[in-house]
């Protein structure tokens, strides 16, 4: 994607995490759930494993933009939930890289 | 010399030390003894052993205590390995320091080996354990953007998007669904699987296998959550185009 419409597209989802943000709230889904910045990633509280503890990280929420009625709702948390996926996969990768890494090689290790 | 190499390194030089402790070892009575400074390279080869496995455990505690949704029982399991093995190599190094005796000292740096299995055992296990948990982690945010899709389709029906943006964002929410659900399937078993192996496991030769099948499970989940992002990105760009 070039740099003009990544700038365009990141000013739509911003205007739109705003919007959605006060719909959301509005609606009083989630209780614990926080909505994020586009690129803080954010773990959710919904449907945690059954032998893992659920967790949240640290969130900052969207304030001082205008509303955006028109805005498709539900684009904020989506936008988290993607930025948080990511993040999560990245993570994931890593751990596997170096799982891989060290049981490589020598028997004797 | 990255870390890796350092790691061959070290096991090649293991290897000779323990040759040169075998032919030491197997030398007929009476051959002359072994030199004092001959004992000395191999603590040094073995104290270098040591402190290489020391350092990877700290980069294990680390990781350990960045994972954000480990179970408290899975985070204390791991946590105390790594701490029972730090302090027992750190032991074991000074025993191997003041060993004055071949069969002693061989005896010692074979122990590094066998009775920790930092390598092959701790390192990749405790990987497991946070890549799964990096994976949950993963999937919980899949949830919340479960929900969120389904709120932005019902609002997407009222706000007039055209109809056959919002039959295909639908279809991508559920192959997302489906996706997720075969990650599910494939991470839920890794932690149990993988966190009581023991070195005695490892060197019984059932531990390896389990730890390649978790990899293999855990890399197939990967590949699905990855699907299921392209659902997902698929999925609002339908709902946000104009």
């Amino acid at each position: 994607m070039d740099r003009p419409r990544r700038a365009r597209r990141g000013t739509a989802v911003l205007v739109a995490l705003t919007g959605a943000t006060l719909a959301l709230a509005g609606c009083g889904s989630g209780g614990n759930r926080q909505d994020t910045t586009a690129t803080t990633a954010t773990t959710a509280t919904t449907a945690p494993s059954a032998t893992r503890a659920s967790a949240t990280t640290s969130a900052s929420t969207a304030t001082g933009a205008p509303t955006a009625a028109a805005q498709p709702a539900g684009t904020s948390t989506l936008a988290s939930a993607d930025a948080a996926v990511a993040a999560q996969l990245q993570r994931l990768d890593g751990e596997l890289s170096a799982s891989t890494a060290t049981s490589e090689g020598d028997p004797t290790r | 010399m990255n870390r890796r190499s350092a790691t061959r390194w070290s096991a090649a030089a293991f290897l000779a030390a323990g040759a040169t402790l075998a032919l030491a070892t197997a030398a007929p009575a009476g051959a002359a003894p072994v030199r004092t400074d001959e004992l000395g390279a191999i603590q040094t080869r073995c104290e270098r052993a040591i402190d290489q496995r020391l350092t990877t455990l700290g980069d294990l505690t680390e990781r350990v205590g960045g994972a954000q949704h480990l179970s408290a029982d899975d985070r204390g399991e791991l946590t105390a390995e790594i701490d029972h093995d730090t302090s027992g190599l750190s032991a074991l190094r000074t025993t191997i320091a003041g060993e004055s005796t071949l069969a002693s000292l061989r005896q010692d740096c074979r122990a590094i080996v066998d009775d920790y299995r930092v390598y092959v055992l701790l390192a990749p296990k405790t990987h497991l354990v946070v890549g799964a948990d990096a994976a949950d982690a993963a999937l919980d945010a899949f949830s919340s953007a479960d929900a969120s899709l389904s709120a932005a389709i019902d609002r997407a029906r009222t706000n007039g998007t055209d109809a056959a943006a919002i039959a295909d964002a639908q279809a991508k929410q559920q192959d997302m669904n489906a996706q997720t659900t075969r990650a599910r399937g494939l991470v839920d078993p890794i932690v149990p699987a993988v966190i009581a192996l023991t070195p005695a496991d490892f060197n019984a030769g059932t531990a390896g296998p389990k730890l390649d099948s978790s990899r293999q499970s855990l890399r197939d989940a990967r590949a699905a959550l990855a699907a299921a992002k392209g659902d997902l990105d698929a999925a609002i760009h339908d709902l946000t185009r104009t």
